[in-house]
């Protein structure tokens, strides 16, 4: 890797954590910019919908509520360092460890998810550039708008009920595991599916008009070898940004996609806490997403700066 | 409440009520060797029963209380064979025999006096409903509890299952906080026992040593489902049999479902509109009663809801014992009472004014009940006619609101007149509408009516406490107008063929020891 990548990199960290303390600030204000008494806000978290004064002064007390809200900052951030994101109003247990019980279900609908999107935006983007212009990328087109216009819960239920009600297949209820992975990965996936497929697909067009794919078509080369072992290694670089950039919409949808299959994971968990406005929990996911999207941007960098730059043959030197 | 005897013969409250609510012959049920599966939308926090809001001890059958409720609404023995109010600060508690908790452990007077006690002094809510409890055991099975003041509500407090589910102390000493202990500590009295719980299912097995017999079914898992339509689909996909707390918008949606079920009890309780006494114009008892004239109840009901709700025609259910009819809808008595005020539409922009002021309204709604948007946009449509401006205002929460802000004039509340707990109107209004309640929304502050609130707890003639009751209803809507309950809910479950038959209980209390299949 050369210098001047390695420093933009260093740069791109250094902005990360910036951004990463900035949303912190942000992610702490919930809870008092929220309207309310929070000491109600927390009993109806809890489910007490009509509480006493009594309970009312107990949590008050309990969690601090009657402190200067700069102590209440500071211990609040002091805790997120030391890893302690707080009590869960709801459950009363701790945020991190419930984060990290919920954590596998989440790294296993990610890692479904990212191997679903990108085996069928490559599959679509390199047939439509193979056949540009013709059936298969009008088709393909149309599937991509489609997937587009819809929104993740809806295409979530349209998977529920053409799948698992009427087609008996796979489970509402999801378990967490391997085996019950692959709805939600699908139903997932496709939120990305237009936007990497349609950008891989510019780029290998742009691509099969350069020099060197002149050149390997004079050498008789067939047109599925140069947009597999030529072209797309030249169009990686601004797919990779993209699919970097996915992983937040991927975590975005990741709450709705969890709650609508029951995915045990850290989406539903979200979803939960937003219902019964459990700020911890919010603070918590807010905290997560943020992280994983400024590292998967950094690793998008990284592995873009990594790919050769020879790569392309029409580079000039 | 009567200072006479109020017990009810327990035998006829195992036999009755079930038949009421439609059970079905155990020799069919004793078949049964699938468990039911309630998809709920709340997980299970803890199983220690001395923290907040643990009502689903008794939802799910783990629990029980002393005293249950007819789908009338009268308190009466569960665990007790009776309860006597033997001197205004004094009832005598009569445990019935043969009772043990799920661990073998008989439920004695001893056992139940200590849990009184320390539910009292330890749980805020048992607490503020029954603060400085005093028990007294004054035979095996007798217990004689004293109240600081002489309160006629304790049978319906002692109903209130969120607080007063009953458990053995010594185990729950015992597990000393740990979740592990709890659940094998077999610490409650009711026909299903916690074998396992997560945050996302909860699994019971039946007791085998139930003292009203076996329960049918083999068992129970409640799984955590948050969200309404995965709910729905759980139950269509026949992964569950019961969906709880579906809203009223999926009753027209499954009308034709042959997979999914919408099923209501007769009545519960009221959706009302508080009125903000403190700023003007509802301020004024002629507007907050031309108000109250102006609904069409029925409309609402029977039209916006499509009748999945019941008509208010008062505070309280017509079902209710003791409940007034004085809700009625007349538009021109209305309009009357606003031309008797100085309100008429002087610049004939179809809005009445008074000294340059507008007749308008901010109505708060809960953005995401979609019943209460409705009910807000249905008043908002009728009170036009008669020159009322409403602007209907959509918050995440009316109640923080209400509460916090005077920005606002009328609020749509969902907890209503009678307590969904205990069937209680004392507490409701203990908690709303006197001038140191907790939840004052309207800001109330009438000594007239806290007196008549304060009489009517200490009253234990039946009579007497039945005028009492009836003269605050006039008070509350006829004479000063504080209140206005725009339509009566009715408890819904979303259910699989196998229950489609099923009777609701107008009390929350759909899950009962013997729940079976009405269509195995």
């Amino acid at each position: 890797m050369a210098r001047g990548s390695f420093a933009q990199i260093l740069r791109r960290a250094a902005g990360a954590l910036a951004a990463a303390f900035g949303a912190s600030i942000l992610i702490w204000m919930l809870i008092p910019l929220a309207p309310g008494d929070p000491a109600f806000r927390i009993l109806q978290a809890q489910g007490v919908l009509d509480p006493t004064a009594e309970e009312v002064a107990e949590v008050t007390e309990l969690y601090g509520l009657d402190r200067p809200l700069p102590e209440q900052y500071s211990i609040w951030a002091s805790g997120v360092l030391r890893g302690d994101l707080g009590i869960s109003y709801q459950s009363g247990r701790p945020v991190i460890q419930e984060m990290q019980q919920r954590l596998p279900a989440t790294v296993r609908l990610t890692v479904a998810t990212l191997a679903i999107a990108l085996l069928i935006s490559v599959a679509a983007a390199l047939i439509a550039a193979r056949w540009r212009n013709q059936w298969p990328d009008s088709l393909l087109r149309v599937f991509a708008f489609l997937t587009a216009a819809l929104p993740a819960f809806l295409i979530g239920f349209i998977i529920l009920e053409f799948v698992v009600v009427r087609g008996e297949w796979g489970a509402v209820i999801g378990d967490g595991t391997w085996a019950g992975v692959w709805l939600p990965a699908l139903a997932l996936s496709l939120g990305v599916f237009a936007t990497w497929s349609r950008l891989l697909r510019s780029d290998l067009i742009v691509a099969q008009g350069k020099r060197f794919a002149l050149t390997l078509r004079a050498r008789g080369l067939t047109e599925g070898r140069i947009l597999t072992r030529h072209a797309l290694p030249v169009a990686a670089p601004s797919f990779l940004h993209a699919v970097g950039l996915g992983i937040g919409a991927i975590l975005s949808g990741a709450p709705v996609i969890e709650a609508v299959f029951t995915w045990p994971g850290l989406g539903s968990y979200a979803v939960q806490a937003v219902s019964a406005r459990d700020m911890p929990v919010i603070q918590g996911y807010a905290i997560y997403a943020t992280l994983v999207y400024v590292a998967s941007s950094l690793a998008a960098d990284i592995a873009a700066a990594a790919i050769d730059p020879d790569a392309d043959p029409d580079r000039v030197r | 409440m009567s200072r006479k005897v109020l017990s009810r013969s327990i035998a006829a409250a195992i036999t009755t009520v079930p038949l009421l609510l439609g059970t079905v012959s155990l020799t069919a049920a004793q078949q049964i060797t699938e468990p039911l599966v309630i998809a709920s939308h709340r997980a299970i926090n803890t199983l220690d029963p001395t923290a907040m809001n643990q009502a689903w001890q008794l939802r799910w059958g783990v629990g029980e209380t002393l005293m249950t409720m007819t789908p009338e609404g009268e308190p009466v023995p569960w665990l007790l064979e009776s309860l006597v109010n033997i001197a205004p600060t004094q009832w005598e508690l009569v445990l019935r025999e043969g009772i043990s908790f799920q661990n073998g452990t008989t439920l004695n007077a001893e056992r139940l006096a200590a849990f009184l006690e320390y539910q009292s002094a330890n749980s805020t809510l048992a607490g503020a409903l029954l603060p400085d409890l005093q028990a007294e055991v004054t035979g095996d099975y007798t217990v004689v509890i004293t109240t600081p003041e002489p309160d006629s509500v304790v049978p319906r407090k002692l109903v209130q299952y969120n607080a007063f589910v009953v458990y053995d102390l010594d185990a729950v000493r015992a597990a000393n906080g740990d979740e592990d202990a709890f659940a094998a500590s077999g610490y409650m009295t009711g026909p299903f026992v916690v074998e396992s719980y997560s945050d996302t299912e909860l699994v019971l097995t039946r007791n085998e040593n139930y003292w009203q017999g076996t329960p049918p079914l083999p068992g129970v898992r409640v799984l955590n489902i948050p969200d309404a339509q995965a709910r729905l689909t759980a139950v269509r996909a026949g992964e569950a049999h019961w969906a709880r707390q579906m809203s009223v918008d999926y009753g027209p949606l499954l009308e034709n479902d042959p997979q999914a079920f919408f099923l209501q009890a007769d009545w519960e309780s009221s959706i009302r509109i508080e009125m903000n006494q403190a700023v003007p114009p509802l301020d004024e008892i002629p507007v907050r009663r031309a108000l109250s004239l102006a609904i069409d109840y029925r409309e609402i009901a029977e039209d916006f809801m499509a009748g999945y709700m019941s008509t208010a025609t008062g505070l309280y259910p017509a079902e209710f014992a003791g409940s007034l009819a004085n809700q009625i809808t007349d538009q021109s008595a209305a309009a009357a009472l606003l031309d008797e005020a100085g309100w008429v539409d002087s610049d004939g922009d179809g809005i009445r004014d008074r000294d340059g002021e507008d007749l308008r309204i901010v109505l708060l709604a809960t953005g995401g009940r979609s019943d209460h948007v409705t009910m807000a946009l249905a008043v908002e449509q009728q009170l036009a006619p008669i020159g009322i401006d409403i602007e209907v205002q959509q918050v995440e929460r009316v109640g923080d609101i209400a509460l916090e802000t005077d920005d606002w004039n009328a609020a749509v509340v969902s907890n209503g007149t009678l307590s969904q707990w205990s069937g209680s109107y004392e507490t409701q209004l203990t908690r709303y509408h006197l001038s140191d309640s907790v939840q004052n929304y309207g800001r109330t502050a009438d000594p007239e009516l806290d007196q008549l609130a304060a009489d009517l707890i200490s009253e234990f003639d039946p009579d007497r406490k039945l005028e009492l009751f009836q003269q605050l209803q006039r008070l509350m809507v006829e004479e000063r107008a504080y209140l206005i309950a725009v339509t009566m809910q009715r408890p819904s479950l979303v259910v699989d063929e196998t229950y489609q038959d099923y009777q609701l209980s107008n009390w929350f209390r759909h899950f009962r020891w013997d729940t079976v299949p009405t269509n195995p």
